[in-house]
This record gives C-alpha cells, structure tokens and sequence, in this order.
C-alpha cells in the first residue's frame, strides 16, 4: 500500500511540474507583455479553476496574434492539465491525511533503531514459544528485534512492550532477516510454529555462522526432535529444542521427584525482584581483567558472589573459586542475584565502568 | 466392565501422543536401568506404567515396539478405561490428551477416585487452563511453550548456565548440588559474622544464601556482615564432601 501511494504521488507531481512548464512556456511565448512568474502565475490560476481575471488571452493579446492559437492552446491546456492538477492534488490530501506520513517517519525511525544495535538477538515468530523467549529477554535487559508476520501479534506486542524494535513480514524472506539486524546480530532464536520454516531459516544463516562461529549463536524450535533435530543441528543450529520432549522430561520429573527443583524455582519466582542464575564474560578493557578475584573485589563492586568460573567458556567448571583465582579475559563468571547487580557486573567485566 | 489390570503404585498416561511417547521413553529407560543395576537404589525406582490409548491400531503399533506393554484400549475420559487402569491404587496419572478440556476432566475424575494420586498435566494455556487444571486438582502444570521458549532463550544467553546446571540435575556422576544446611545452637558459628565464619576458607565453599530463622524468604549473596543466628539455613553449591564438612561446622 505505502509503496502503491508513493509512486502514484511521484508520477502526479512530475505530470503537473511538466504541466506547468508547458503552460508557463506557451503563455509566455503567446501572449503580450508577460514575465515568465506572469505566465507560471496565470497557469497555476486556469489550471486549477480559480480564474481571477486579472490576466486573461483577451487582456494580453499580441497585436496582429492569430488568436485561434492561442485559444485552443488554452483550451487543450485546461481539459489536459485540469485533471491532472486536481488528480494531484487529491493524491497529496490523501498522503498528507492517511497517516501515511507518520507511518513513513515510523518506518524510517524504527530502521534507524534497529541498524543501530549491536549483538542482539533476532526472534523469528512471536508466537506461542517467542513469546516467552521476548519476555525473558525483556526482563534480562537483552536488546532484541522481533520478526513477525502478524501485524494484530505485534499491535498487541507493542502494548505490552515499549519501545518494542520489530520487523513485520515472514521470517523466511532473508531481506526481513536482514531488515532486523542481522548483520550485528549476537544471535538469532527460530521459533516459527512450522518446524521446517525454522530448519530453513537455520540453512539461511549457515554463512554467518561459518563466518562467526560461536560469536553468533542460533537455537531453534522443533516438533518431531527424533526426525527433525539431527537435521537442524546438522544445518548450523548450535541448540535444538522440542517443547513437547523437553516437557515431557519436566513433567516425569515432577511426577518422581517434585522437591528436586525447590531451590532454584523459588528463587526463579521471587517476587521482589528478578532474579537469575546468569553468566558474564570478562573482556580485555575491564578493569576486572588479569587480576585475581580477590583483587576485583566483585562482591565489593556489586553485591554478587562469584559461584562458578569457567575459563574461556569451555572445558570444567570452577565452582566457589578461591580468592587467588586469576581472571583473564575469554573467561566466564556464573553468579546468582538480582538483575540489577548483574547488569552492573556486566558493566563492570565489559570495561564499561570501574 | 473392563477388568482392572494387575499392577500397583503405577503410573497412567492417557494417550498416544509426542508429548506420552517421550514420556513412555523415559520411563521404559528406568524399567531398564532397574533391570540393569536393581541394587542401585539411589535413582528413581522404576514403576510400572499404563497407557490408555483409545485407538486399537496405535495401541498395536506401540505393542510392537515394546512387547510386554501394559495398556487399555478405552477412552481416558471413561470412568471404566480408569478403573481399567487400576487408578485406585495408582501413584500417578499424566493426563495429557491433545484436548485441554478432557485433561481437565480426567484430572476431575482421577482426584475423585483416588485422593492421594499425584497428577501432572500440560497445556499451553497457563493462565487459563492452567488454572482450572490445578483447580481439579492437578499436582503439578507444564506449559511446554513456557519451558521450551525458557530453555530456547537460556541456551542463547546463558549457555555455560545452563550446561552446569543440567550438570548439576541430570548428570549420572555430579554429587554436586545446592544443599540447604540448618545451624543448631551448639554450632561454632552462632553469632558470628561470615567474615568471621570464614567457611570458604574451613570449608572450600562460598555460602549463596541465608534464610533467617522464622522468614521464608532468602537472602541472596550475604555479605561479609551478615551475622548467623541458631536456626538459621546456610545455603551453598558444592559436592558432598564439601556440604559434609559445612553440616559439620554448622551443627557443631
């Protein structure tokens, strides 16, 4: 539609500046006595009804001009221009008035947004599953853009989520995955309710993921996980879920063993704040690098204990650290807090403050 | 009148479905696991299971993938394919028909027959369906949406989190857990602080948080402050030699 009503205003606006070229043009050159803004003035007046008279053929008539010529010169320009100015001038009422124009300023600012994000996370299908996972990232404070197709589904997003950065259109056309950030993006979550749209999506991204490696990380939704999930990891998907499998894991769990869980969901679901079991990585310009953790005084600094260490991300996990312990950047810090506290260590391990 | 088949302190599962089928797969592996080590009485205990399928022909078709499987061919909304099932001396029921409304029903109906049955059930509406399901009496809901799109966002953001934490509850040789240890009077110490407790250094572990005698609700990361009173619960992450030797100190 946006597409539609841009062109049909293009191609009105040039048929009327021609228009008024021919006319301007031909008043001057005909009649007597006229500046080229005399001709362009008298034009504008004719063509679009107004007629004042205070110029007129018969007023500006040339001495010995064959005055046919001129009168059907005015008439052709009338019946032919007439139309076309009115046709315009409906076309730009319609632009000015459908909101279009604000739609385009919403366009342009939310391209604007999006472009500027760096390693977010790119939701394809705020379905069912995506929900969960926007409402989760919200909660973290992880920036994401969503891919949807439902203009109704993120009307209804939008309520709920401010300042929500979206790219309404299908998830498998690559120039909507582009549109949402791709090219900066940390990662990417196919949860489109069709298993094999998101198995394609996965294919879609396999340059990137060669390119980047663990530096972009992609999971993706499956239905069937015996058929589907070897293909999609075999596609590039670094984690592939089945909702129906890994609840059905939850749900014996909780038939056999309903008190395993206690710690880790109360905490999970306290009211007072979010909190989370969540991990940071150490980069080369924190202040918290190539120190001992004594020396980083995390506690100190953020409220948090440092319950796990996990050098490079890889490999066996150190848990309940000792004070000498050094830090270096590549490694992981596990903590257990509020939010809050962890957002501040993520300033602090990212360099961001002191 | 179906006859009871005969097997006690079972499980139920309604219906032949993705969600059952990797259900009957996981308890099928503790049949074998007990079949395997029956002296390795520290997992699960394995226990029987029956499965009420209304259609003949998928019934068969499970039958022949596991021979010796215990089933009823009946609707799970009927009273009689539950008597069927000998739900009066069952331990458990998974209600998870396709239909949201009949797992109400079925749980209605088990809770009836069987007040001391544990019953879990799903569906992808929480707020709603969830509630009337807990409503009748379910034990315990799962959305599989809320759980796959948790674990979908856990291992995009947090993948070390949540490889030690699946670490910590699933794997076979992790001893490792978060263990809650209570501080009885005569424990050393009472009234100290935790700076002057110093259990990382007596113990190797750092405590992740206190609950104060009488409060039900944790403190989280305790500062070196925080004074430890009689009654109240250390909680700290480690192996069990490590908790051994905090329930030590803690209990003088």
């Amino acid at each position: 539609m946006q597409r539609d009503l841009r062109k049909r205003l293009f191609s009105a606006l040039i048929l009327i500046v021609l228009i008024f070229l021919v006319g301007t043009f031909g008043f001057f050159v005909l009649l007597d006595n006229l500046t080229i803004l005399d001709s362009f003035y008298f034009t504008v007046i004719t063509l679009t009804t107004v007629g004042y008279g205070d110029i007129s053929p018969h007023s500006h008539m040339p001495e010995g001009a064959n005055p046919y010529v001129i009168k059907i010169f005015t008439v052709c320009l009338i019946l032919f221009g007439m139309g076309s100015v009115l046709n315009a001038a409906t076309i730009v009422g319609e632009y000015l008035f459908s909101g279009e124009m604000g739609r385009e300023r919403r366009r342009k600012k939310m391209a604007r947004l999006i472009a500027a994000q760096r390693g977010h996370i790119i939701i394809c299908g705020a379905g069912r599953t995506g929900i969960y996972i926007i409402d989760e990232l919200s909660k973290t404070s992880r920036p994401f853009v969503i891919v949807e197709q439902s203009e109704e589904r993120i009307r209804e997003l939008q309520v709920e989520y401010k300042d929500l950065l979206y790219v309404q259109g299908d998830s498998t056309d690559d120039t909507n995955i582009k549109a949402a950030g791709l090219e900066h993006a940390g990662g990417i979550a196919a949860a489109l309710p069709d298993e094999k749209d998101n198995l394609f999506l996965v294919i879609a991204m396999s340059e990137k993921k060669k390119k980047e490696g663990s530096a972009f990380r992609i999971v993706a939704k499956v239905t069937n996980y015996d058929k589907t999930a070897p293909k999609v990891r075999g596609a590039g998907a670094d984690v592939v879920i089945s909702p129906s499998f890994i609840s059905a894991r939850r749900m014996v769990s909780e038939m056999f063993r309903p008190a395993l869980t206690t710690f880790l969901d109360r905490m999970l679901r306290d009211d007072r704040a979010v909190m989370r079991i969540e991990e940071v990585t150490v980069s080369g310009d924190s202040s918290i690098n190539d120190v001992s953790l004594n020396t980083a005084r995390i506690p100190h600094k953020t409220g948090l204990v440092v319950i796990a260490l996990r050098r490079q991300g890889k490999g066996a996990f150190i848990y309940n650290p000792r004070a000498e312990e050094r830090l270096a950047a590549g490694d992981v810090l596990m903590v257990m807090g509020d939010m809050r506290k962890v957002l501040k260590l993520r300033e602090l391990a990212e360099g961001k403050t002191q | 009148m179906i006859e009871a088949l005969d097997v006690r302190d079972h499980v139920i599962v309604c219906g032949i479905n993705s969600t059952s089928l990797h259900i009957i797969e996981e308890l099928e592996s503790y049949k074998q696991k007990a079949a395997n080590a029956p002296a390795d009485s520290s997992r699960t205990p394995a226990r029987d299971y029956v499965v009420i399928e209304r259609s003949e022909e998928n019934a068969a078709k499970l039958l022949a993938k596991i021979p010796g499987l215990k089933y009823v061919v009946a609707d799970a909304t009927d009273d009689e394919a539950l008597e069927g099932a000998n739900i009066q001396e069952a331990y458990g029921i998974f209600p998870i028909l396709r239909s949201e409304k009949d797992n109400v029903y079925i749980t209605i109906t088990a809770r009836q027959m069987n007040p001391k049955i544990r019953i879990v059930s799903g569906t992808t509406d929480l707020f709603s369906i969830g509630q009337k399901l807990f409503q009748a009496g379910a034990s315990a809901v799962i959305s599989p949406n809320f759980i796959g799109g948790l674990r979908l966002v856990s291992e995009l953001i947090r993948p070390n989190v949540t490889e030690l934490l699946d670490q910590m509850l699933r794997s076979k040789h992790s001893d490792l857990g978060i263990r809650e240890v209570p501080v009885s009077e005569n424990s050393e110490l009472c009234g100290k602080t935790l700076r002057e407790a110093a259990i990382p250094d007596k113990t190797g572990l750092v405590l992740i948080a206190i609950t104060k005698k009488g409060s039900s609700q944790y403190v989280y990361n305790p500062g070196a402050g925080a004074k430890i009173d009689e009654g109240d619960i250390l909680v700290a992450l480690g192996g069990r030699a490590e908790i051994d030797g905090l329930r030590k100190l803690a209990q003088g």
